[in-house]
């Protein structure tokens, strides 16, 4: 792909790039757009190359689930440097305790409770649930970024809707919202 | 309500999540414009790298290089470089070492052997000893043997 084509791929699948970004961190907006940013600079700069062996969305979501893991063991790693607590957005497995969506996003009340509710997802099902219905990737492709089984992310899928189901019971049918 | 029913639900959402979130997206310009004021502001921080980072390899290599060629031994002397005293002072007890052996087997040999002229300076050799004359025997006169000499500088 020639650069004039990557960057008009980029700008297409931007939006929901930033949605994913944001899933990636958790719903830090910041910390979102250091990952998105990182992301967009590795494929102009040709650090990740796009092989076409699948999707250009499913390639730049892959690259940015890469970035935030990056990222993440980067921030792990100075911390335990510096002897820094780890962050606040970090809860710890099982503990329940689900960080709060940025207030700098302008979530609608239905919004922050999906948001809040995916968060208190255990990560792989976060990201199969929201790589398919916020993505609108197929399981398939959603195991092909999440670097799993397709058994393995189908098994993820059912589970991570039926925690969500749980957790929003009066889920607002569309057009209620 | 059925699985598909909650899917849909599902859907409906996430589109919702979606659309909210779009609203603050950065374009491809912004990004790019972010990208570019990191960098600047990160340059300055790191620049000292540049020459801190050669300096500091070409100390280390110094080092090394001093360690390894030009640092003195405990007795001053420097292992490239070995001390010609040295290899004076060897040859010199080794040549003591001949003698002595052969004046165990000979008496004389040993008073046939030339004197040892001078150590080299700040050598004594009053650890090498003198070489040993055999006993007379009874009745035997005593050998003209001359006492041990010592030398020193």
């Amino acid at each position: 792909m020639t650069r004039a084509e990557l960057e008009l791929a980029l700008g297409s699948v931007l939006a929901v790039s930033r949605g994913w970004a944001l899933a990636q961190a958790r719903w830090n907006a910041a910390e979102a757009d250091d990952v998105l940013q990182t992301s967009v600079l590795k494929v102009l700069d040709g650090r990740a190359r796009f092989g076409g062996r699948s999707s250009f969305r499913t390639f730049v979501f892959g690259v940015i689930r890469q970035t935030a893991r990056e990222r993440r063991r980067r921030d792990f790693v100075r911390n335990l440097i510096l002897l820094r607590p780890a962050a606040q957005d970090e809860a710890a497995p099982g503990s329940g305790a689900a960080p709060a969506p940025d207030e700098r996003l302008s979530h609608s009340h239905e919004s922050a409770r999906l948001a809040a509710a995916l968060a208190q997802l255990p990560e792989r099902q976060r990201e199969i649930v929201h790589l398919v219905f916020y993505g609108e990737l197929t399981i398939e492709q959603a195991a092909q970024v999440a670097g799993i089984a397709l058994g393995t992310a189908r098994t993820h899928y059912a589970r991570g809707k039926q925690k969500l189901r749980e957790l929003l019971p009066d889920l607002a049918p569309e057009g209620n919202a | 309500m059925t699985d598909h029913d909650d899917e849909q639900r599902l859907h409906a959402a996430f589109a919702r999540l979606r659309e909210d979130e779009s609203q603050g997206a950065p374009t491809l310009a912004r990004l790019r414009a972010r990208a570019d004021e990191r960098s600047t502001g990160r340059a300055p921080r790191l620049a000292w790298l540049r020459f801190a980072l050669p300096l500091t390899g070409a100390a280390a290599a110094g080092f090394v290089w001093w360690i390894a060629v030009r640092a003195p031994t405990h007795d001053g002397s420097q292992l490239a470089a070995p001390n010609p005293q040295h290899l004076e002072l060897a040859a010199l007890a080794e040549s003591q070492r001949v003698i002595a052996l052969g004046s165990l087997r000979s008496p004389t040999d040993a008073l046939l052997a030339p004197p040892i002229a001078a150590l080299p300076s700040g050598f004594s050799n009053s650890l090498i000893p003198a070489p040993r004359v055999a006993p007379a025997a009874p009745g035997e006169q005593q050998s003209q043997a001359a006492p041990a000499r010592r030398y020193s500088a």
